[in-house]
């Protein structure tokens, strides 16, 4: 996925996203959209020390756990309830 | 502003055990306050006034058969993405209008046994997205003590509930500052407690690796009072943690000029004239407290921004894959799924396009993966200057209050959350407290962050802070 938001890559990022962006709102939305790639860029470009890939994966207080595994557990919780309800 | 709802959560657990007002009187007072002010306000998305008047009743009877808790018979706000079975909680968005929850969060649950009395449900920006409550389909919240400028955000309807004397407490969410803002905008106390430190079970999320739950109080007492009821472990949380937290306000008053506080060098500059003042008083403050100032450094601040937005918005895009009209939303014509995520609001799909756009395959490794060495590298580096200090001491926000309609989605808006973002994605606990310059009528907030489960050298500090602050 190219870095530019182009036209196409909006309607790409919307239609993935599963949102519709009406014509009053797209170039608010463009606006913004740019300033937070732009931000996102900065991080691609930092320097950063080497960091095992692993150390980035983990929950803060939980280093056994994957961040995604412990994190995301709680919409099961979420959604799983309410069937039981 | 009635004197009775001036009064703090301290006060009046005294006054309820003194039988100077039950809480039926005290719970009719905080009502009566809101259907006076907050039809200029807006801090209120809905106030259950029957429910909270049977709380009360409820609380009164634990009163009368010595009911310990010193929540018992006091009027809160919780802020409308907490669940509260049989009472509307929509998160701000069009797309759960009407929704209601079959259960409650574990930490209303927990208020509910302490014997606290819910008022109602507040304001926010849409799913916690924003950071003034301008983003909020169902209207927007004023502040207080200017209606003319924002209340900041998300948890803005929280903050200024207390502010107005239109709830004792608040429960508000924070993910990069959302308690700690508004806090400081309405020159009250906010914190974001360690993660893991209270449960999240019932709290609609926005970007779990980050968000918790705190209170929003009038004193730092106050906060100590609500945190200790609403922490803990908890089985339907799993990074929520098991730990003895015994009573919070223990250290209130006693003494902390042998406190060595850590000032973060790269969030000295970047800040308003105002809140630079604000802070040069409150470092001063310390100081004649006895306690030592030493300046430290935190490097990864410069991609804290960047970083925070990336794993916020990756997150935050994969959380509104529910609200699809099946698991949640409301079904909407023909084209099921896209009819009903049209109710999403501007910054919501703003939010969503960038998740998607750092989630793809190709951009994973640029883009999320760097933001979570950064979130471990920021941790890294806090922790070593934590070990230079007890405490350390930077902005709550860059600015006060700023005019309604002005908080534009700009990187300047967002670069005034830097040391809050740093603190969520460090996991660290944060609170905010209220100080000001002497010639500038708006609140400024004081962050302090200490380590891991500190909370309550934090809430001492700020105690003892507040009243030498005054003198």
């Amino acid at each position: 996925m190219q870095n530019e938001l182009t036209p196409e890559l909006f309607d790409k990022l919307a239609r993935l996203g599963g949102i519709t962006v009406t014509d009053e709102e797209r170039d608010a939305v463009e606006k913004d959209l740019r300033a937070l790639m732009r931000a996102a860029g900065r991080l691609a470009e930092a320097e950063l020390p080497e960091m095992a890939e692993d150390d980035a994966a983990v929950c803060p207080l939980r280093p056994d756990v994957p961040a995604e595994c412990a994190d995301f557990s709680l919409h099961g919780e979420f959604a799983v309830e309410r069937i039981i309800q | 502003m009635n004197d009775i709802t001036k009064r703090s959560v301290t006060e009046h657990a005294l006054a309820l055990r003194r039988g100077e007002y039950s809480a039926r009187e005290l719970t009719t007072e905080y009502l009566k306050v809101i259907k006076e002010r907050d039809e200029n306000i807006g801090a209120f998305l809905f106030v259950d006034e029957k429910g909270a008047l049977a709380d009360a009743d409820r609380a009164d009877e634990m009163l009368r058969a010595g009911e310990a808790s010193p929540l018992c018979g006091i009027p809160y706000a919780a802020k409308d993405n907490i669940v509260t079975k049989g009472i509307p909680t929509t998160c701000a968005s069009k797309i759960l209008e009407n929704y209601i929850p079959p259960y409650d969060a574990t930490v209303i649950t927990k208020l509910k046994g302490c014997g606290a009395v819910l008022l109602g449900k507040t304001n926010m920006d849409e799913f916690g997205m924003g950071s003034s409550t301008e983003n909020s389909a169902f209207g927007l919240t004023r502040n207080p003590l200017d209606l003319t400028r924002s209340p900041g955000g998300s948890s803005g309807g929280s903050a200024a509930a207390v502010a107005a004397g239109m709830a004792a407490f608040a429960l508000g969410s924070d993910t990069g500052g959302s308690v700690r803002q508004p806090a400081a905008f309405c020159g009250i106390f906010g914190m974001k407690p360690t993660y893991g430190a209270v449960s999240r079970y019932g709290l609609c999320a926005l970007s779990p690796s980050l968000d918790q739950i705190g209170p929003l109080t009038s004193s730092a007492r106050d906060g100590a009072r609500v945190l200790s009821a609403i922490c803990g472990g908890d089985r339907m949380d799993s990074t929520s943690v098991f730990r003895d937290w015994g009573d919070l306000t223990h250290v209130c008053g006693t003494d902390f000029s042998k406190m060595k506080i850590g000032v973060v060098r790269e969030t000295l500059d970047g800040v308003s004239a105002e809140v630079q003042r604000a802070m040069n008083c409150a470092l001063k403050t310390l100081d004649n407290m006895g306690c030592g100032i030493v300046e430290v450094s935190i490097p990864s601040y410069k991609y804290v921004f960047p970083a925070y937005k990336v794993i916020c918005s990756a997150e935050a895009s994969s959380n509104m894959g529910r609200y699809d009209g099946i698991r949640y939303g409301v079904a909407r014509g023909g084209e099921q799924f896209f009819g009903t995520r049209e109710l999403l609001g501007a910054e919501v799909k703003r939010r969503i396009m960038l998740g998607t756009f750092v989630l793809a395959t190709e951009n994973y490794e640029k883009y999320y993966l760097r933001a979570q060495k950064v979130k471990q590298l920021a941790a890294r580096e806090t922790d070593e200057a934590l070990s230079f200090c007890d405490v350390i001491v930077s902005p709550a926000a860059s600015t006060t209050a700023f005019p309604i309609g002005k908080a534009e989605l700009s990187d300047g808006l967002y670069a005034g959350d830097v040391s809050c973002m740093a603190a969520n994605l460090a996991g660290l606990p944060s609170l905010s407290v209220p100080c000001s310059a002497a010639d500038c009528p708006l609140p400024a907030g004081m962050m302090l962050t200490g380590k891991k489960f500190s909370e309550s050298t934090l809430f001492g500090l700020a105690d003892v802070f507040t009243e030498a602050y005054h003198e």
